[in-house]
């Protein structure tokens, strides 16, 4: 039985298979120290996410969604659980693989743009693929492309303070994406655009997931669980529920209500 | 553009703090060249010194001054029984004689006669100084028969001498008690400064005539006798006394050189203990501004390695940043040495001149001037440069790289 192909309506994360799905968590749970005692950050979070969606995390600040895409990332490992992508356990992995996964594996999108800002908006999409060992030719034209594909090859040239919010968050995206990655991890992604920039931006990411990639957005904006195939929502470290966004948004529109909360 | 690349260019994302470190460190480099450049210079006259003063040795009339008073002057024909001593390989004959000058600039002034061609020497009490001519020539081999002189830099002001021009020594010299029975007439061929006012008190002519003017005729005042090897001082000394006996008094020079090359070394000492300390703080600004970079990157460093960035990755962009801040400074340093070189060594060694006149008697501004620091750019002084640079890199490179390696990029990621 194959979970991985696109769900059908009704149907939710919790009912894919953890070793089907391209990222599974197991029992996650992630602590920090915090005076003289700690903070629980995830508490046993158990999530599968299939190839080719779109989810959403949302939650109050301080529920565990950022503290999850890092787990994804392997920027940090749980405490107790596991973290599989593509079947590997992250957890067995060395530090050097860690890293060969981030630049080949995951794209990563920060919350505020965080471009170098030295740097031209060309030559940030190219720092990535300067990390696989891209020759600088080949980095510049895949870099140009990238550019021109979240509509900014006209701005090749200029520095991120020469830039909007909307089109730096724009630039990004396209250096998330320089190596192809098959993940793309977005932390808040539209906290700090208008209403009108996060739209855009949102339907990029929602691009990506249509052609293919596997898109985890974390955020508090409605924006984002419409455009999403999946919304898991977190309270308190925990996931506090699961729905099919968009069965939810058809059987809205159909006026029959539906499985949101 | 490579990672490389970035670490040069970000030393310029902070424009006024990285010009204001490049200039602090410019000046750094250029002061440390500087001192390197006078110690080289201070160890050069000290080994010269070492080599001709250690082998030195003078033989004047018993009870004499070096200034030729106190007692009657030496037969001239001592000079072939000194030759005859083992292991002198030079003697050389002066006639010093001291005129008291009561209403002059300087109360005395001294006839030297010396054989043109050989070493120009000036004496005191105590003081040996080799003149430099800073205008005309030296006395030469055919000026010996000839009606000729040098003159020190305080007698040429004082009686308006000037090369090529004559000037009557003896009876422009018209005070009481002057010792110059024949006055002559000579023409000036150079002025010279030695260092020491007694040194530039003095006029310098050939030996004959020297001999003429004073009615000295077939004496010597003071030998010069220059001994193969150090080792053999000690023998040409004892040699020396029973030739001579006790008419005439042999002076080693083993204590003149132990309290010349102290006083050189403490300087020398100082000018090292200087560039090491500039060394020191060239380095630690570097680390330190490095640092603050580092800090304030933190969220940077977190970010590169989330996008897969390995530590040395970042590492390299750091340490290209601090060898890149590092070689501006140090081209800066190398201009501003070839601008200011001179100045900065005539500050330091005046601040020296004090504590070594207190150790070397007649150690003036003028030494400090003719000792040979070369403050034009050469092959080795961009060497310095370069290793300045190297050095500030790997040193304002460590943090940076050890906090690179060490950092987790989660918890960067949450350093805002």
């Amino acid at each position: 039985m194959s979970r991985l192909a696109p769900l059908r309506a009704g149907e939710t994360l919790a009912d894919t298979h953890l070793g089907e799905a391209i990222v599974g968590v197991e029992g996650a749970v992630k602590e920090y120290p915090f005076g003289p005692g700690i903070i629980r950050a995830l508490d046993g979070v158990t999530l599968a996410v299939p190839r080719g969606r779109m989810v959403a995390l949302l939650g109050p600040s301080g529920s565990g969604k950022t503290v999850l895409l890092n787990l994804i990332s392997g920027l940090e490992q749980p405490d107790r659980g596991r973290v599989l992508v593509d079947g590997r356990d992250l957890g067995r992995m060395t530090a050097r693989q860690l890293t060969a996964y981030r630049r080949s594996t995951i794209g990563f999108v920060f919350q505020g743009f965080n471009l170098i800002p030295n740097l031209s908006a060309l030559e940030n999409i190219m720092l990535p693929l300067e990390f696989v060992g891209v020759s600088e030719r080949e980095s510049l034209r895949q870099a140009r492309e990238m550019l021109a594909a979240v509509g900014l090859a006209a701005r090749a040239s200029h520095t991120p303070p020469q830039l909007s919010g909307g089109e730096q968050q724009r630039v990004a995206i396209a250096r998330a994406l320089a190596n192809d990655p098959p993940i793309l991890l977005a932390d808040d992604p539209i906290g700090n655009v208008d209403s009108r920039l996060g739209g855009e931006i949102v339907g990029i990411l929602r691009q990506m997931a249509d052609r293919g990639k596997t898109v985890v957005v974390a955020g508090h904006h409605a924006a984002i669980e419409e455009a999403a195939d999946e919304v898991v929502y977190f309270r308190d470290g925990r996931i506090e529920r699961v729905w099919n966004a968009r069965a939810a948004q058809r059987v809205s529109e159909s006026g029959r209500g539906g499985n949101r909360p | 553009m490579d990672t490389v690349w970035n670490g040069f260019r970000d030393v310029f994302r902070s424009r006024i703090r990285s010009v204001l470190v490049i200039l602090i460190l410019g000046l750094t480099v250029a002061t440390l060249v500087t001192l390197i450049q006078i110690a080289a210079g201070i160890g050069q006259v000290n080994r010269q010194l070492q080599a001709e003063l250690s082998t030195l040795i003078e033989v004047r009339a018993a009870g004499s001054t070096a200034m030729g008073k106190g007692a009657d002057p030496l037969p001239e024909a001592i000079v072939e029984q000194i030759e005859k001593v083992p292991h002198v390989v030079k003697v050389e004959k002066f006639l010093f004689n001291r005129s008291d000058n009561p209403g002059g600039r300087f109360p005395v002034w001294v006839v030297v006669g010396l054989e043109p061609g050989k070493t120009i020497r000036v004496n005191s009490h105590g003081e040996v100084g080799t003149p430099t001519v800073f205008e005309g020539r030296s006395l030469e081999p055919d000026d010996l028969g000839k009606a000729v002189a040098m003159v020190g830099q305080i007698w040429a002001a004082e009686y308006e001498a000037r090369t090529g021009r004559p000037v009557r020594i003896g009876t422009r010299l018209t005070v009481e008690g002057s010792e110059i029975p024949r006055p002559a007439e000579v023409e000036v061929v150079g002025l010279y400064r030695a260092g020491f006012v007694f040194g530039d008190s003095q006029v310098i002519v050939p030996f004959p005539l020297a001999q003429q003017m004073t009615g000295k005729e077939g004496k010597v005042t003071n030998v010069f006798v220059t001994v193969d090897t150090v080792g053999n001082v000690e023998a040409v000394e004892q040699g020396l006394r029973e030739a001579l006996g006790e008419a005439a008094d042999i002076l080693v020079g083993r204590e003149n050189v132990r309290v010349l090359s102290e006083g050189l070394a403490g300087i020398q000492a100082n000018a090292t203990l200087s560039a090491a300390v500039a060394t020191v703080a060239g380095a630690l600004i570097v680390l330190l501004t490095m640092v603050l970079v580092t800090r304030q990157r933190t969220w940077e460093i977190g970010m590169l390695k989330a996008m897969g960035a390995s530590g040395g990755d970042v590492a390299r962009q750091f340490v290209a940043e601090a060898v890149a801040l590092g070689t501006i400074s140090s081209t800066l340093g190398l201009a501003l040495f070839a601008l200011m070189g001179p100045r900065v060594g005539e500050v330091f060694l005046s601040g020296a001149r004090f504590a070594v006149r207190l150790a070397i008697p007649g150690f003036s501004e003028q030494s400090a001037a003719e000792l040979p620091v070369r403050y034009g750019l050469s092959l080795a002084v961009v060497g310095y440069a370069i290793g300045m640079a190297v050095l500030f890199g790997a040193v304002g490179s460590l943090y940076p790289v050890m906090r690179a390696l060490r950092l987790r990029p989660a918890e960067a990621l949450r350093h805002v």
